[in-house]
């Protein structure tokens, strides 16, 4: 109850014409700033975080919640309409978000993606604020040992994104571990793969990497294909983009699942939202009536990534409200703005400064709110640009690769690497090798690298350390289960078929 | 509804030996610098090189494996698949003397204008919109420090 009265009383706080307008703004800039591929959600907040100072810190980190919660939603269009995902977590959006525009569902494929943003950010947030000194105990459970074994069972189950090749699936697997390893060892520091070369010590720049072997391979296949084109190029009603009730139906106890699942995630330190994305949809693969089919263009993909990322979006303020410990890089970003207005994060936040951490809480409310209608409103424009002949969106594109490329570092490297990267991407196509399970082996390695080895140096090589601990344990039982789920579904169906006959 | 279909689809057989190759080559570079420089174990726990041999080892077997005993499979293709390719290194190869928005500009243009014969109204509208877009959106908001090219520098 005491809960209910505190939200109540930081909507009273919040709810101000000129916190709704901040709001409104926010969404909208971040909408933008999400669309664009090469900035995503860290640079949105960081880029606005220097005009909110003006601002009563109250319109201030309301706008800034708002920019967060646009970004978020504006990631997955790139990915759906141009194969070119805004952020890392769009990634997995991708995958099921560009099939849908290539069949000319582009616009339910938005709405789906907004409409599970919303419930997956409503979800987090809900969790937020009841439980969000308890979810950061959780979070603070997890040591080297258990974010270890999450994410290896993460990688294993990028078995079930291979596809028709699972040799292949596995090679381009390993290529992502592979490339992970360039630049300064996080566990060691020491350089790695860097063949003397100043620019890769920092390693291989994730943003080129995903806009070349995504969107600029993209334009090159555009280019022969075009036949592709056709279901970009369909003619798009607003009413067609609208989904029906077996279509809402079905990708709300998506969202729903997904939603829980990535706020879980989103807790835990340096976890992430592409974590939280990947494992939501691997869930839905996995327990979802269109499972099979996910990967060929189906709603549900766009709703377990787009529910599982917002959500673990709104779970990484989780510690950053109750322990100072920021969930993400954007939250650490925001930590930065927390810290300015002189509001200092950690266990007494909510005795110290109860109107500020409520007011926070309800803009998140007021930021999902606005950025689903700033993003409801918008979708008529993105359907109509779709309409753009691939005479004209194969040079555009190609320049918005470079040109998101160049501004993440403000470097001409990364514009190099975006090319060459884009250039292999589409000959690993034209060979078959697919490209999603390298960018997410890619994405995951580091975490499980550096879990690996502290874990490790904690028990000084002890690998009981992984058995001892009851939520590793638990975690490594569920990657072994689903290797041996095949080997038992097939003797189960052997021994149901000889019980038949012997009938 | 504009669709063109591409005639000129070719297979490329050799493309998918060449793109094992490079990975079975990346694969055992891998490995042996993982093994032999990085360390595999150290100090009680996986060294600078495990996932580097691990993965290595992985891939490179696994190409060598495609390269033997898998059948040959490649989308089909045409010779002007890399035309954006190697347009855009040229276009990009300008910007240290046209700037940034300049240089993409002109490569929109000029694409328009001699791959896709469109007319000289369609390519300058579209080239310059571009140009204009990227200066206010990344230039004047975003702040992105553009690289500015000799030739304006010179004018400045």
């Amino acid at each position: 109850m005491d809960i209910l009265q505190s939200l109540m009383s930081g909507f009273a706080t919040s709810l101000t014409f000129s916190n709704i307008l901040a709001a409104l703004v926010g969404a909208g800039l971040g909408i933008v700033i999400g669309a664009i591929p090469g900035l995503g959600s860290v640079t949105g907040v960081a880029l606005l975080l220097p005009l909110t100072f003006q601002m009563d810190p109250i319109t201030g980190i309301i706008m800034l919640g708002a920019v967060y919660y646009g970004c978020m939603y504006g990631g997955s269009y790139s990915a759906i309409m141009l194969n070119i995902p805004g952020d890392a977590p769009a990634v997995v959006t991708a995958l099921d978000g560009y099939p849908l525009s290539k069949k000319g569902q582009a616009g339910k494929a938005l709405f789906t993606a907004n409409i599970a943003s919303f419930i997956g950010g409503t979800i987090g947030i809900v969790m937020l604020t009841f439980m969000g000194a308890a979810l950061a105990k959780i979070g603070l459970l997890f040591g080297p040992a258990e974010v270890a074994a999450l994410v290896v069972l993460a990688l294993c189950s990028i078995g079930w994104l291979l596809g028709d090749s699972p040799k292949k699936g596995l090679i381009s697997t390993f290529i992502g571990i592979m490339l992970s390893m360039v630049g300064i060892g996080l566990a060691f520091g020491q350089p790695r793969f860097t063949f003397d070369s100043m620019y890769l010590l920092n390693g291989v720049s994730f943003i080129p990497l995903v806009i070349g072997m995504f969107g600029f391979s993209q334009v090159l296949e555009m280019m022969v294909n075009r036949v592709d084109a056709a279901g970009l190029m369909t003619k798009l009603s607003l009413r067609e983009s609208l989904l029906d009730r077996s279509e809402l139906r079905s990708i709300i106890p998506t969202s729903l699942r997904s939603g829980v699942l990535g706020n879980l995630v989103g807790i835990l330190p340096g976890a992430g939202a592409t974590t939280g994305s990947f494992l939501a949809y691997v869930l839905e693969k996995k327990v979802g009536r269109h499972g099979a089919e996910m990967g060929t263009g189906r709603i549900e993909g766009v709703a377990a990534s787009e529910a599982g990322n917002n959500a673990a979006a709104a779970g990484s303020f989780a510690p950053l409200l109750s322990l100072g410990i920021p969930g993400s890089g954007t939250a650490a970003v925001l930590l930065g703005g927390l810290m300015m207005w002189g509001v200092q994060p950690g266990p007494m936040l909510f005795q110290n400064s109860p109107d500020f951490v409520w007011g926070l809480i309800s803009s998140m409310y007021l930021g999902n709110v606005m950025a689903v209608l700033a993003a409801l409103a918008i979708i008529p424009f993105l359907v109509k640009l779709l309409r753009v002949p691939p005479a004209f969106m194969i040079p555009v594109i190609a320049v918005v690769c470079v040109v998101g490329s160049y501004s993440v570092n403000n470097s001409m490297f990364d514009v190099w690497f975006m090319l060459g990267a884009g250039v292999i991407a589409f000959f690993m196509n034209v060979a078959k090798y697919p490209v999603a399970p390298l960018l997410l082996a890619f994405v995951l390695t580091p975490r499980l690298e550096t879990s690996l080895r502290q874990a490790l140096d904690i028990s000084r090589g002890d690998p009981s350390i992984f058995f001892g601990s009851p939520i590793a344990t638990t975690l490594l039982s569920i990657t072994l289960l689903f290797f041996l789920y095949p080997l038992i579904a097939k003797l189960a169906r052997a021994l149901v078929k000889k019980r038949q006959l012997a009938k | 509804m504009e669709v063109e279909q591409s005639s000129e689809r070719e297979s490329l057989s050799w493309l998918p030996a060449l793109v094992t190759i490079g990975i079975v080559i990346m694969g055992l570079c891998w490995a042996a610098f993982g093994i032999f420089k990085y360390g595999i174990w150290v100090n009680n726990g996986p060294g600078g090189g495990f996932f580097a041999a691990v993965a290595g080892i992985g891939a490179a077997s696994l190409g060598i494996y495609e390269f033997f005993f898998s059948p040959v499979s490649a989308k089909p293709i045409g010779g002007r698949s890399l035309w954006p390719a190697a347009a855009m290194a040229l276009a990009i190869l300008c910007i240290p003397l046209l700037g940034m928005v300049l240089s993409m500009s002109l490569f929109i243009l000029l694409w328009i204008l001699l791959v896709e014969k469109k007319s000289w109204k369609q390519s300058i509208f579209t080239g310059v919109g571009a140009g204009v877009a990227l200066y206010l959106l990344f230039g004047l908001w975003l702040k992105v420090p553009f690289p500015q090219g000799m030739f304006l520098e010179m004018l400045q």
